[in-house]
């Protein structure tokens, strides 16, 4: 049974590597990018199952895993006029090498990683 | 054993409404608008004093875009389909917004949207549009419920 602390540092972790993928696609890095969210909603519905179905309180709130992030949410984590343009960048990058929208990659699970030029999905 | 209760929003929401959907998909910078004015007008929300004009509207669009989707869908909102609603919630949290001045803002948007579509919608006694009405009205309730219900767990929660 998995107790607050460790439920903490559960949601701690996850918002780390939210806010990195974040960085990355604010520098314009999206190498691959797409994989890994794919591989963070899975993270992130583990968070929010384990809140709906048990005790374990939000002490530490996790970043809403948003597909179309508004800038006032944005800016609210640091990110400025420049970056934020390049991480809505992303998203027109997902709809061009992967052929569709970036919320529909995220729930089918399965991505294009072009560099490597490999497929990716859940094992 | 305790039978389940025949009408529980589980099992009645299953119908996909796509007229519901293009009604509010085709007006929402008009209801983006009316919105922001009973915002601005309303006396009991202070909060939203220190925001700009896209400072308040924030989210507001994309969860407008989401609500059309779950119609579309025919899904019962739930945590895996409002994700927009919960970038809202959590967007106003860390704008300092105080919990009922969210709440408040939350049931204008209501108000506007069912006030929309029952205006669109209902035509004289037509038996169908009214049965939309109910339908879509039900779908957008469950909507802005569940985003309340986050609101509350981080308001409340949060360290």
């Amino acid at each position: 049974m998995i107790v607050q602390d460790d439920f903490d540092q559960f949601v701690k972790n996850y918002n780390n590597d939210y806010f990195y993928l974040l960085t990355r696609a604010s520098r314009g890095s999206y190498d691959c990018l797409i994989t890994s969210f794919i591989v963070l909603k899975d993270l992130y519905d583990v968070v929010l199952k384990l809140h709906e179905t048990t005790r374990l309180e939000y002490r530490i709130v996790p970043y809403p895993l948003t597909f179309r992030a508004s800038e006032p949410f944005l800016k609210g984590l640091g990110f400025d006029d420049e970056q934020i343009q390049l991480i809505h960048g992303f998203l027109s990058h997902v709809r061009n090498t992967q052929g569709k929208e970036f919320e529909e990659c995220i729930e089918e699970g399965v991505a294009f990683c072009a560099t490597t030029g490999t497929k990716h999905g859940p094992t | 054993m305790r039978r389940a209760w025949p009408s529980a929003p589980q099992q009645a929401l299953n119908m996909a409404q796509p007229d519901a959907a293009s009604l509010i998909e085709e007006h929402i910078s008009e209801l983006v608008e009316v919105w922001v004015k009973a915002v601005r007008s309303d006396q009991t929300i202070q909060s939203d004093s220190d925001l700009s004009e896209g400072g308040l509207i924030d989210h507001v669009p994309i969860l407008l875009e989401e609500i059309c989707s779950v119609l579309r869908s025919g899904e019962r909102p739930c945590a895996e389909n409002t994700h927009e609603a919960r970038v809202h919630s959590y967007t106003r949290f860390r704008q300092g917004y105080r919990a009922r001045d969210l709440v408040r803002e939350t049931s204008l948007l209501r108000i506007i949207i069912l006030d929309h579509l029952g205006k669109n919608l209902i035509n004289g006694s037509n038996h169908s549009s009214m049965e939309l009405f109910i339908n879509a009205s039900r779908t957008i309730n469950l909507y802005i419920d569940e985003e309340l219900r986050y609101a509350v767990s981080i308001y409340m929660e949060s360290k």
